[in-house]
C-alpha cells in the first residue's frame, strides 16, 4: 500500500531530504520511502510509480512531498510520523528558502499561470528580459533604467503588437489590481483610472485622491521617456489611454507627465478626448488652459486630485477638508518671518521625488521667484555644480549624480541628511522645503531618519536667534506600512510645518519668500 | 580548489556529522566531520564538529557562511579550503588515457554485469528494470545517437534530474559523461592533428550555459554535481575509476576497478559509469600515438 | 489597438514573476499577491557574444 503526504512552501535541503528519506526506510515493513521536493521531474515519477495524479494538483517546486510504500497501515504510520519527527528537529528552520527559478524560461514553466514580470536588473541585461516576457504573452513592469532607446522603442512596438502592458523603462511606480507595484501607495480602490510618466508624481495624486475619500482604478506607469521623447512618441501612454477607455470600473481618466515635448501634448489630448470619458491632464510646467468639452488641465498635482475626484463623485465635492486656505497661509508665513533675522534670505529644496521637485519649481517659477536646481530646464539656473546650492536651489537627490553607487533618497534618508546640515548651517537660509514620500518600497521611517539633524539645527538656531522654517508635505496614505499620522507628529514635534500636500508647502514657501523680498 | 564560488551562503541543515550550505546559485556545500562525503561539494573540516560539540562555536540554521576560494568563513571561525580534503577534483593532465575499442568493449561487459539496476543501467543494454525515469533516459540515449553536434547540449541537458535520490540517476549520467569528454579533449591534444576533427569537441560556454539551464529541475545536490562537473570537477572516487580503467589490462582488473565504483551511493556510481563509457562509445576512440 | 489583454489583467489576479531587486517581492507577497522570485544571473557570464548567441538559440 501507498501513501502520499504534501507539506506546503517547505523547503529542505537534498542532505536533509536524504536522511529523512533514509530514517524512514528503516522503519520495518517499509518497501520504499522518499522524501523529496515537488518538482515536476518528481511528481512524473512519483505518478509513473503508481500515485494518482489528483494527489499533485497545485504541488510546486517549493513544496515538500514524502511517499511512502509499505506492507501494512501500521508501517506506513510509523514511517511518516519519523520522516515527521526528523522533519521537525530543528524547531528554528524557518524552512523559508522557496524554489527561485535561475532564467526567466524556468519561472515560466514552474509559474505557468503568470501574468506579470517585473524586471529590475541592471540595464544592460534588462531589454532582454523584457523581449522574453513579452514574446511569452507576459505583461512587463521595467524598473531598470539606462536602457538603450532603440530597445524601449523596441518593445514598446511588440507591446503594442501584442497587446501587452510595457511600463517602462525607468519605471518605478504603478498600482494594478489594488496592488502597489515597486514605489508605490495604498490607495483605495474606486473609478479614477491614471497613466503616468513619472513615479512620484502618481504617487502624489493617488495619496491625494485617497485622502480625498476616492479611489482608484488602476494606475499605470509608462516609464520616464515615454511622453518626453518623440522617437517613443507616447506609445505607452497611448495604449493605457485606450485600455482605460475599455475597462469599465474606470470612469474618470488622468494623465500625469513632467513636461514632454510639444507636439505629444496635442496627441495626448486627441487620445483622450476619444475615450468618451471625463479627462484630467497634469502636464507639469504647462500653462494653465481652459477646459475643453470634458477635458480639464491641471497646473498640480493637488489640483490633478481634486479635479479628479470632482469628475467622480459629481460637482458636490468640497476640496475645504484638505486645502488650507490662504489667508490661515499667510499667517503660517508671517509667523515664521518674525522668528527670522535679516540676513537670511534664501529657500532650499531637498527632494526625494523628482516629480515633487519638479512641481515645487514650477510652483515658485510661477509666483515670480528665480530658482535654480540640478533638473532645471532653463539653463540659466541650471547648478554648476549640485552640491553647492546657489540662493534659491531646488535639488532633486534622487537625479543620478547623487544615485550612483548609493540607494535612492526615497529608500536611504542619509543623503538628504547630509544635504540638510549643510543647508541649516548656511546663514543666508530662511527655508527648507522637503518632501515625505511613504508608500512600499520606500524607507519605514523617513522622518524619524532625520530627526536627529533637526533637533541639531533648532539648538543651534536658538543659540543664533536665526530661526529656518521647514516646510514639508508627507506623499501616503493611511493604509501605508509607515504610520503616516506618526511621521505627521515627529516632523510637528521639531517645530517643521507640515502641509497636506506638496503644493501646498510650495505655497507656503513662496508665501515666506515673497515677504522676505 | 573546491570551488570557485565567491558567495554568501546560507547553514540550511547542521547535523552532527554534516553542516550544509545553500550558496545562492542553489548550490549546496557539505562541511564533513570525516570520511562521509555528502554532496558533490564537501570538505571535511574536523575543526568545525570539534569547535560544535565543545560549544566554543555555535551555529543556527540561518547563519552566514563566507565562501572565497581559498577559505569559508562562518561565525568568525575560519576553514582554510587549501588544505582541507576535498572529496572532488580535476583530471590529471599527465595522465594518459587508453580507451580502444577492445577495451571500451570488456568496460561494457563488466559495467552491465556488475552495474546496479534501478538506475540508468539498461542504457547500456541488458536487462530492462521496468523503472519509469530509465524509459525515459533510454528515449534521451537513442536521440543523441542521430543528432547533430549542435544539438547534443540541449539533448545531454534533457538527462538533468531524471530520477530519484540523493542525485538523481540522469545527474549522475551526466557528470560521468562529461568526464568521458574532458578524458577525451585532453589525449586530443596528443593526438596527430587531422585526428581531431572526429572527436567530439569540449563543450563550449553556451553549451554549459544551456545544460546549466536546466539545472533548476534538478535536487541541490544534483545541481550541485552538474556545476561541478561543467566546471571540470569531478567526484574523486570517479576519477579513481577512470584512472584505473585507463590502467587496467584484462577483465579481472578491470572489475576490481568497476565493482569498487558501483558500491558508491545506491546507483550513483553505476549511473556515472554509465556516462562515462556511454561518451565513450559514441565519440571516445582514442589510442595512444 | 487591442487592448483586450490589458483589461484582462485587469480582472485577474496578479501572478507576478519578480527578476531582480528581492524587496519588490517581498512587499508583494506581504500584500497576498503570488510572486515567484528569481535567482537572476548575467546570462553567460555576461559576456556578449555569447548572449547573442543564446538569443538564437532561443533561451
Amino acid at each position: 500500500m501507498k501513501k502520499l503526504i504534501i507539506r506546503r512552501e517547505s523547503y529542505y535541503d537534498s542532505v536533509f531530504l536524504m536522511l529523512a528519506s533514509r530514517a524512514a526506510k528503516q522503519i520495518s515493513g517499509v518497501i520504499e520511502a522518499a522524501a523529496v521536493m515537488g518538482t515536476e521531474t518528481n511528481v512524473d515519477l512519483l505518478q509513473d510509480i503508481g500515485f494518482d495524479e489528483t494527489e499533485f494538483e497545485d504541488v510546486r517546486p517549493n513544496d515538500l512531498m514524502v511517499a511512502v510504500e509499505a506492507e501494512s497501515e501500521e508501517a506506513i504510520t510509523e514511517a511518516l510520523e519519523a520522516v515527521n519527527e526528523f522533519l521537525n528537529k530543528k524547531t528554528d528552520f524557518k524552512g523559508e528558502e522557496a524554489y527561485r527559478p535561475v532564467s526567466l524560461s524556468n519561472a515560466i514553466r514552474f509559474a505557468p499561470q503568470s501574468n506579470l514580470v517585473l524586471i529590475s536588473v541592471p540595464g544592460a541585461y534588462a531589454a532582454r528580459e523584457a523581449r522574453m516576457a513579452l514574446n511569452n504573452d507576459l505583461h512587463v513592469m521595467l524598473f531598470s533604467d539606462n536602457v538603450p532607446i532603440e530597445d524601449e522603442i523596441e518593445l514598446k512596438k511588440t507591446a503594442l503588437d501584442r497587446g501587452l502592458l510595457m511600463m517602462g523603462p525607468d519605471c518605478g511606480t504603478a498600482i494594478i489590481n489594488g496592488k502597489p507595484l515597486c514605489f508605490a501607495n495604498r490607495v483605495r480602490q474606486g473609478d479614477i483610472g491614471l497613466v503616468a510618466a513619472s513615479g512620484s508624481g502618481l504617487q502624489e495624486v493617488t495619496s491625494c485622491i485617497h485622502r480625498m475619500g476616492a479611489g482608484i482604478s488602476q494606475a499605470i506607469g509608462t516609464g520616464g521617456r515615454d511622453l518626453k521623447d518623440p522617437r517613443v512618441g507616447g506609445l505607452m501612454m497611448k495604449m493605457g489611454i485606450q485600455a482605460l477607455s475599455h475597462d469599465r470600473p474606470t470612469r474618470v481618466i488622468v494623465v500625469i507627465s513632467k513636461p514632454p515635448a510639444q507636439a505629444l501634448v496635442e496627441d495626448a489630448i486627441s487620445w483622450l478626448k476619444k475615450t468618451g470619458k471625463p479627462c484630467v491632464i497634469c502636464f507639469l510646467g504647462q500653462r494653465k488652459r481652459p477646459p475643453e468639452e470634458d477635458l480639464w488641465f491641471a497646473e498640480s498635482l493637488e489640483e490633478t486630485a481634486r479635479l479628479a475626484v470632482r469628475l467622480s463623485r459629481g460637482e458636490g465635492f468640497s476640496h475645504d477638508a484638505f486645502a488650507v486656505s490662504p489667508g490661515e497661509i499667510e499667517e503660517i508665513a508671517a509667523g515664521e518671518i518674525k522668528r527670522m533675522d535679516r540676513s537670511q534670505r534664501y529657500l532650499r529644496g531637498l527632494y526625494a521625488g523628482g516629480t515633487l521637485a519638479d512641481e515645487a519649481i514650477f510652483g515658485l517659477e510661477s509666483e515670480g521667484i528665480e530658482i535654480y536646481s540640478n533638473v532645471q530646464s532653463n539653463q540659466d539656473f541650471l547648478l554648476q555644480d549640485p552640491r553647492v546650492s546657489r540662493k534659491h536651489t531646488i535639488i532633486d537627490l534622487g537625479d543620478d549624480t547623487f544615485t550612483l553607487g548609493r540607494p535612492h533618497p526615497m529608500i536611504d534618508p542619509s543623503i538628504r541628511e547630509e544635504r540638510l546640515r549643510a543647508e541649516v548651517a548656511d546663514p543666508e537660509v530662511a527655508v527648507v522645503l522637503m518632501d515625505f514620500v511613504l508608500g512600499d518600497g520606500a524607507h519605514e521611517n523617513p522622518a524619524g531618519e532625520i530627526v536627529d539633524c533637526l533637533v541639531k539645527a533648532r539648538q543651534f538656531q536658538e543659540k543664533t536667534g536665526r530661526h529656518i522654517s521647514i516646510v514639508a508635505s508627507i506623499t501616503g496614505t493611511d493604509e501605508d506600512f509607515q504610520d503616516m499620522d506618526e511621521q505627521k507628529k515627529i516632523l510637528e514635534s521639531q517645530d517643521c510645518i507640515v502641509m497636506p500636500s506638496n503644493y501646498q508647502a510650495g505655497l507656503v514657501a513662496a508665501a515666506i519668500i515673497r515677504r522676505i523680498c | 580548489m573546491v570551488c570557485d564560488l565567491m558567495a554568501e551562503g546560507r547553514i540550511v541543515s547542521i547535523f552532527d556529522k554534516a553542516v550544509n550550505i545553500l550558496m545562492p546559485q542553489g548550490l549546496l556545500v557539505s562541511l564533513v566531520e570525516r570520511r562521509n562525503q555528502m554532496t558533490a561539494m564537501s570538505v571535511r573540516c574536523p575543526a568545525v564538529f570539534e569547535s560544535l560539540s565543545s560549544r566554543r562555536l555555535r551555529l543556527r540554521v540561518g547563519d552566514t557562511a563566507y565562501v572565497k576560494p581559498d577559505r569559508l568563513t562562518i561565525e568568525g571561525l575560519r576553514i582554510d579550503l587549501v588544505t582541507a580534503r576535498r572529496f572532488q577534483g580535476m583530471v590529471d593532465p599527465d595522465m594518459a588515457f587508453r580507451f580502444d575499442s577492445a577495451k571500451i568493449s570488456v568496460f561494457d561487459r563488466v559495467l552491465s554485469t556488475l552495474g546496479r539496476r534501478d538506475g540508468l543501467l539498461e542504457l547500456i543494454g541488458g536487462r530492462l528494470s521496468g523503472n519509469s525515469f530509465a524509459q525515459k533516459g533510454l528515449a534521451i540515449r537513442n536521440r543523441i545517437l542521430g543528432l547533430p553536434r549542435s544539438l547534443m547540449a540541449e539533448t545531454l541537458a534533457e538527462f538533468v534530474g531524471l530520477g530519484v535520490g540523493f542525485t538523481p540517476s540522469g545527474d549522475d549520467l551526466i557528470c560521468g559523461f562529461l568526464l568521458g569528454q574532458k578524458i577525451c579533449s585532453m589525449s586530443a591534444c596528443r593526438l596527430k592533428p587531422h585526428h581531431r576533427e572526429s572527436l567530439f569537441s569540449m563543450l563550449d560556454e553556451a553549451e554549459r550555459e544551456i545544460i546549466w539551464g536546466s539545472a533548476d529541475r534538478t535536487s541541490d545536490g544534483g545541481r550541485t554535481l552538474i556545476w561541478m562537473a561543467l566546471h571540470d570537477r569531478f567526484p574523486r572516487f570517479l576519477l579513481d575509476a577512470a584512472a584505473g580503467l585507463a590502467r587496467a589490462e584484462g577483465t579481472a582488473a578491470m572489475a576490481r576497478v568497476v565493482g569498487a565504483a558501483v558500491s558508491r551511493g545506491h546507483t550513483s556510481g553505476t549511473d556515472a559509469l554509465v556516462g562515462l563509457l556511454l561518451y565513450l562509445q559514441m565519440f571516445g576512440q582514442i589510442s595512444r600515438q | 489597438m487591442d487592448t483586450r489583454k490589458i483589461t484582462a489583467l485587469f480582472t485577474q489576479d496578479l501572478r507576478i514573476i519578480n527578476m531582480g531587486l528581492v524587496a519588490f517581492a517581498d512587499n508583494l507577497k506581504g500584500q497576498d499577491v503570488e510572486v515567484v522570485q528569481m535567482e537572476w544571473r548575467p546570462p553567460a557570464g555576461g559576456n556578449e557574444r555569447l548572449i547573442a548567441l543564446l538569443e538564437r538559440l532561443g533561451r
